[in-house]
């Protein structure tokens, strides 16, 4: 079975900048988030997968194919940009029958399918009016019309909630939550987490061009597990267990709270924290209250990752544990 | 947006259906009139038609203005023929042809990546080259349209010996550059990002503005000695006359062609060469279409 994205060593180079480095990863079909803030160079990625920039170094697959020598590709992939859509003096349906003839639809086909695409993300009504005269977030539905309007069977779409309502993000994850479900295959660019979460459990780390980590939600909450991290514990024996504490290797900080009987860790091995204070407690050594550390969620596995990568002492500079 | 529960695992229908096995000659020749009919819609904006007026207007009024200068006695001499054919043929096929091809078609990919648009092209199959074909032809369709309008309405004022003749060669002229010219810019669009009309003009300038001129061999890599030669034989004007009595600087000025047809095949092959080029290197170049990339 075929592969959506085959990476081998893809790197690409603006001048001196790197724009993407070293993407080693083979992905099969299916939903994937590529998250990362911006400039991490998602852009720069779904530009390397719809051919429209080259590898310096390395090469890529989408699905089977090389997509800087077939233009075969772009009849399966369809690609919502994340720019605004300037389009002056024309109407929606005339830019979408436009955009299908160049992929080589007949006049009437693309007619018909232009009326039907655009009543599918709900522009129907306005499909005689000119995309000048739209919300940002019709623009936005407008863009995403022409990505699914051929029929593709890999949807990439970089930042699709940009400008978007409250009901408008909410109707553009459900209409993304059935495409992923129908089968076909989806790539969705995005720094916005929680709004992805709700549409794949696969998810691509991406900052300064570098994967930082991929895989599910769960696979990425067990690397959060081995990541250095602040974690709060709230004992009665406080001073008896920051002794102990203070003798470990994987132990960076320990820190009175103001609060009664807290300790602020800061871990860089938590899973050997946990065993260590099972082990106390249940030998009667201390006692423990409460434990909380992250929260688990992927933003704060990214800010870890990011801040790893960005060589930072203090893993966990921004926010505080919950 | 409609019900989400659109059930999008149901095999699209539309998909793959109307491209199979499409070859590129197939699929351009679909493509391609989309691109013009869109974009003959969208050019018919106030800008464009006060663009449309002035590209017409100016010379129509200036060749009209000259022959109202003329005085009487002069109007029927060979020379007065000669000078008003000549003039026509610069202001009309060399000058303004060039001119509107060269606003209208060498900033076609900067326009679209400067509009953020270029990706929609970009992302369809064949985008690219049957955007850059169907805007060319709307380019040729405006100047070819300007350049006939102005020939027209200017004739019947002008002190020729065989207007009707004159009106054909120059409407053919017309066409030829507008074609010749619109590759030539279209090709310096695709290649060039940036600063791509000043590029355009300095070429133009130097290229059929002074070495067109220049009698010696360089001047036939030039479109305007091939259609001032075209211009030269199908009006029977005397190249010694217009140029030097002598054969000094005459010789080289216009092909040795009495039927003026291998110029017009030389105009077709310079078109389809610099147009195919530029077809061919759009696939291949790789633009910056956002700030990001």
């Amino acid at each position: 079975m075929e592969n959506l994205f085959e990476f081998r060593n893809l790197s690409l180079m603006y001048g001196t900048v790197i724009g993407v480095n070293d993407l080693q990863l083979t992905l099969p079909k299916g939903a994937y988030a590529l998250i990362g803030p911006n400039g991490a160079g998602k852009s720069t990625l779904i530009g390397l997968i719809t051919g429209a920039l080259r590898p310096t170094l390395g090469s890529l697959r989408v699905l089977g194919e090389n997509p800087c020598r077939t233009s075969n590709l772009q009849q399966r992939v369809g690609v919502c940009p994340a720019t605004e859509l300037l389009v002056h003096g024309v109407t929606s349906k005339q830019w979408l029958v436009l955009l299908l003839r160049m992929s080589g639809w007949t006049k009437r086909s693309a007619v018909e399918r232009a009326d039907q695409v655009l009543e599918e993300v709900g522009l129907a009504e306005a499909r005689n009016r000119p995309i000048h005269t739209y919300s940002l977030g019709m623009r936005q539905r407008c863009k995403l019309a022409q990505a699914i309007a051929h029929g593709p069977e890999l949807l990439i779409l970089d930042e699709p909630f940009n400008g978007l309502d409250p009901i408008g993000r909410y109707q553009m994850s459900e209409l993304l939550v059935q495409w992923a479900k129908s089968g076909k295959s989806l790539l969705l660019a995005s720094h916005v987490l929680h709004e992805v979460e709700r549409i794949t459990d696969s998810f691509m780390l991406i900052f300064g061009g570098r994967l930082l980590a991929s895989g599910t939600a769960g696979e990425l909450r067990r690397l959060l597990a081995d990541l250095p991290q602040d974690i709060i514990v709230q004992s009665e024996t406080r001073d008896r267990l920051a002794s102990l504490l203070a003798e470990k290797p994987w132990i960076r900080a320990v820190h009175r709270d103001s609060a009664p009987n807290r300790l602020v860790l800061t871990v860089d091995r938590p899973m050997e924290l946990y065993d260590a204070l099972a082990q106390w407690a249940s030998t009667g050594q201390v006692s423990i209250q409460r434990i909380s550390g992250s929260d688990g969620d992927i933003s704060t596995l990214f800010r870890l990752l990011i801040s790893r990568h960005r060589g930072e002492r203090a893993y966990q500079k921004t926010g505080s544990p919950s | 947006m409609s019900s989400p529960s659109k059930d999008y695992a149901k095999p699209d229908e539309y998909a793959w259906k109307d491209k199979a096995g499409q070859g590129i000659l197939a699929s351009l020749f679909r493509a391609t009139p989309g691109v013009v009919s869109y974009e003959l819609a969208r050019s018919r904006t106030p800008a464009r038609i006060a663009m449309f007026v002035l590209m017409a207007g100016i010379p129509t009024a200036l060749l009209i203005a000259v022959a109202n200068l003329t005085p009487a006695r002069f109007r029927t001499d060979q020379q007065t023929n000669l000078a008003f054919c000549v003039l026509l043929y610069a202001l009309v096929p060399q000058v303004m042809t060039m001119l509107g091809m060269l606003v209208l078609a060498s900033p076609i990919v900067h326009t679209e990546l400067e509009g953020q648009t270029w990706i929609y092209s970009l992302i369809r199959h064949r985008g690219r080259r049957s955007l850059l074909l169907g805007k060319y032809i709307v380019a040729v369709l405006w100047t070819t349209t300007a350049g006939i309008l102005v020939t027209s309405l200017s004739i019947p004022f002008l002190p020729l010996q065989n207007p009707g003749k004159a009106w054909i060669t120059i409407s053919l002229l017309c066409v030829l550059s507008s074609l010749a010219y619109g590759a030539l810019f279209i090709l310096i669009g695709v290649v060039f990002q940036k600063r791509v009309m000043v590029i355009s003009f300095v070429y133009a300038l130097l290229s059929e503005g002074l070495l067109a001129w220049i009698p010696a061999v360089v001047n036939q890599f030039t479109i305007a000695y091939r259609l001032r030669s075209i211009l030269f034989r199908w009006l029977d004007l005397s190249v010694e006359k217009f140029f030097r009595s002598d054969g000094m600087v005459s010789n080289g000025m216009v092909a040795e062609d009495p039927t003026g047809l291998v110029q017009i095949g030389w105009v077709l092959a310079i078109t389809a060469l610099l147009l195919a080029l530029a077809l061919w290197l759009v696939e291949r170049l790789q633009y910056s279409f956002q700030s990001e990339l």
